[in-house]
């Protein structure tokens, strides 16, 4: 069964469910949601910018750019896991 | 009229309207467009961006009544993230609209429902305007209008803002949901709805909102729950606080996770539900090869190069045209028609000569040294705008910004300040941090804007070659990254978080580019004019009772002495302050009165050297008083101080370093 991860730690064309998003910050936390990066939530990694670059992620809300940074703090299991 | 700032409705702003409908949408689903074409229909008075808050508004006829239209900034949800985003919030909470037309993208619906149910659990009266209608259509998604209205229990009108479909009827529909009582047609989940119905009797009446929308935004915490409670004395804030927290703790429970999180889950799940039972056909999205192509270094940067590179050509070839013929039309006929009554009536004295200076001179020059190349440059600003490239580049040129302490929202405000500095720096406002706001507002400042773009390739690509204007950027384009990166090491802090969605491309619209191009032009024609008028019949008073030596004389040693250039030509730049392209202007003015018409005999006053060399200061120092201004607003006058100061200091030492280098090859 796959491990727990974040989300930036998945390649191009990897999918996951979202665990774990940053709750600390309200602001930031309400923002995510409403962009549908809430737990539970399937995505899709679209593309990895090399270089320390963004990901380009797919959500159901519509496809986001995330720096490498906050997708760190977004916890996630691969497809196949969470499904199961 | 003035600008709205948090405290004055729409209302108390001097326009009596009968009703105030207010324009709300997510980023990007054409908000802009849909106002632009209802305001330009029947526009009595039109706002723009306001300079404490980014919320414009214009008034308009409908039906015998008059509407003031507020267009809102782009929101996802009601949560405050920035100043922009507060500056919407406000505007719906604290003073609420007669009626919301919220602007919906057909082609992702279930997202953009999200904030309609919010809107709704407001109690606002709501239309949905579902535009991209056509966009949709395309990618085989297809809706059953009745079916969503019946969901959602308000009208739904389809529209296609770049066309003008639906839009009065939308409006329209607005006008009528004033009157009609409003029926809340969706709940959520049962544990939601008790907590919110114990609270909401309790809150009702007591609160300016309605009880259940301000129960709502409290639970889901940030800085919209503070305007809830805004009026409440001390202990009664004391007993609700306390309420609460038991309730979010109960919501807590239930959910397993934050009662913030537990209210968007419900919304989603309920917009999902809508969304898919009004959707007859999902349709199916092709374009992320596009974004791929735009994203990956390996592709991403040859593109922005190739994109780069057809501006810069588009310029060259496209303003350097209209320049001469506009130059040549001038000296045949506009500058004998005007020189004859001139003469005529002041005949061939000091006076006469003066104000030929501005009527001939000056205007020949605005018309052929500014315009051209500001037109050309926002056509092909508005096509890029149109095809939603930036939104890509900005992935691609992320880590980039980064390393100058921006995020890739950053990317908005500085691409804006190539056109303009002055909206770059009110769009400061959409930036997290006050970090990042500082970063970018001194980077924007460097960044040369249409005017000193017209004088760059005017006097340099235009008279010396377009690899020198090709230099000149790549010059200006180190310095910038030089400062940004300069100003992430020396400011504390780091790079706030990039989070953003990527669209996808589309096709421009030439009536929405032409229209934009032309809103932005407009400024130039009507505000430049008089401005260059008055500098120019100015230099020519000088310059005609001999004053002019007295004038120039304290600059001589920094302009001759240390720059190189004739004093005369520092005289320009200090005019500059006042608009940047006015010191091409000038010159070509005093070029032509001193040798001629044509703005080749440029290069009988100044040569080669000399030329780059004052593009390049009138490129970096301090961009221009309007400028100067708004940054002050935005950043503090002690910072704008600061670096209107350090951009003099920056233009006068490079330009000295740049001519002494010149003059060895």
């Amino acid at each position: 069964m796959p491990e727990p991860s974040s989300l930036a730690l998945m390649p191009a064309g990897a999918r996951a469910t979202i665990t774990a998003v940053p709750v600390e910050d309200a602001t930031l936390a309400g923002e995510l949601a409403a962009l549908r990066l809430l737990p539970g939530e399937r995505v899709e990694v679209v593309e990895v910018i090399p270089f320390g670059g963004p990901l380009l992620v797919q959500t159901a809300g519509g496809v986001y750019a995330l720096s490498r940074r906050l997708a760190g703090r977004i916890a996630v299991v691969p497809a196949g896991a969470a499904e199961e | 009229m003035k600008a709205l700032t948090c405290h004055e409705g729409p209302r108390r702003r001097g326009a009596r309207t009968d009703l105030v409908v207010a324009l709300a949408g997510n980023p990007n689903v054409g908000k802009s467009t849909v106002f632009n074409r209802l305001t330009g229909l029947e526009v009595l008075t039109t706002n723009h961006p306001g300079t404490t808050i980014d919320v414009t508004t214009a008034v308009a006829r409908v039906a015998g009544r008059t509407i003031t239209l507020v267009d809102l900034p782009g929101i996802y949800c009601l949560t405050c993230a920035s100043e922009d985003q507060c500056a919407a919030r406000a505007a719906l909470l604290e003073h609420p609209p007669d009626a919301v037309v919220a602007i919906l993208d057909a082609t992702n619906l279930a997202r953009n429902l999200y904030l309609v149910l919010q809107l709704l659990d407001l109690g606002l009266p709501v239309v949905v305007a579902l535009n991209l209608a056509d966009a949709a259509e395309r990618a085989g998604i297809r809706i059953d209008v009745p079916q969503l209205e019946e969901r959602l229990g308000v009208p739904v009108i389809p529209t296609v803002a770049t066309r003008g479909e639906g839009l009065g009827a939308a409006l329209a529909a607005a006008v009528r949901a004033v009157e009609r009582p409003r029926v809340r047609g969706h709940r959520y989940g049962p544990a939601l709805e008790d907590e919110i119905t114990q609270l909401a009797a309790r809150l009702d009446g007591q609160s300016p909102l309605p009880g259940r929308g301000a129960v709502l935004l409290m639970l889901e915490g940030g800085a919209a729950a503070e305007t809830v409670l805004a009026g409440f004395d001390a202990a009664a804030l004391e007993v609700w606080r306390e309420d609460l927290r038991a309730a979010a703790e109960r919501l807590a429970q239930r959910y397993g996770e934050p009662a913030a999180l537990a209210v968007a889950r419900e919304r989603h799940a309920l917009a999902d539900r809508i969304a898919k039972k009004a959707t007859l056909s999902r349709g199916e999205f092709t374009g992320r090869w596009a974004w791929r192509l735009a994203t990956r270094p390996a592709t991403g940067i040859p593109l922005l190069l190739v994109t780069l590179a057809a501006l810069f050509a588009g310029l060259f070839w496209g303003g350097g045209l209209l320049a001469r013929g506009v130059d040549a039309t001038w000296a045949r006929y506009a500058s004998p028609l005007i020189r004859a009554p001139v003469l005529y009536l002041f005949g061939p004295g000091g006076l006469a000569r003066t104000l030929l200076w501005g009527l001939d001179a000056g205007l020949n020059a605005v018309l052929s040294v500014g315009i051209p190349y500001v037109l050309t440059f926002y056509l092909l600003l508005g096509v890029l705008e149109d095809t939603g490239y930036l939104n890509a580049a900005t992935v691609l040129l992320d880590r980039v910004l980064r390393g100058m302490g921006l995020s890739g929202r950053a990317a908005v405000p500085l691409v804006a300040g190539a056109g303009c500095n002055v909206p770059a720096i009110i769009g400061l406002r959409a930036l997290r941090t006050e970090r990042e706001r500082l970063i970018a507002g001194t980077l924007i400042t460097l960044v040369p804007c249409s005017a000193r773009t017209a004088v760059i390739f005017g006097a340099v690509a235009y008279l010396i070659g377009w690899p020198w204007a090709l230099l000149l950027y790549a010059i200006v384009t180190v310095v910038i990254l030089a400062a940004g990166w300069g100003l992430n090491r020396v400011i504390p802090g780091s790079a706030a978080d990039l989070l953003m969605e990527i669209f996808p491309f589309r096709v421009p619209t030439p009536r929405t580019v032409l229209r934009k191009t032309w809103v932005r032009v407009r400024e130039f024609v009507f505000v430049a004019v008089p401005i260059v008028l008055a500098g120019s019949v100015i230099l020519g008073g000088l310059y005609e009772t001999g004053l002019i030596q007295a004038a120039v004389r304290p600059l001589a040693p920094v302009v001759e002495g240390w720059l190189g250039l004739p004093a005369v030509a520092g005289l320009t730049l200090v005019f500059a302050f006042l608009r940047k392209e006015l010191a091409l202007q000038l010159l070509v003015a005093l070029a032509v009165v001193q040798f001629g018409r044509g703005a080749e005999n440029l290069l009988s006053f100044m040569n080669r050297d000399q030329l780059f060399t004052y593009a390049l200061v009138n490129t970096l120092y301090v961009p221009c008083i309007a400028t100067a201004a708004v940054l002050a607003r935005a950043l503090g006058r002690r910072r704008a101080v600061l670096i209107s100061l350090g951009t003099v200091a920056l233009a006068v030492f490079l330009g000295g370093l740049t001519i002494r280098l010149l003059r060895l090859f």
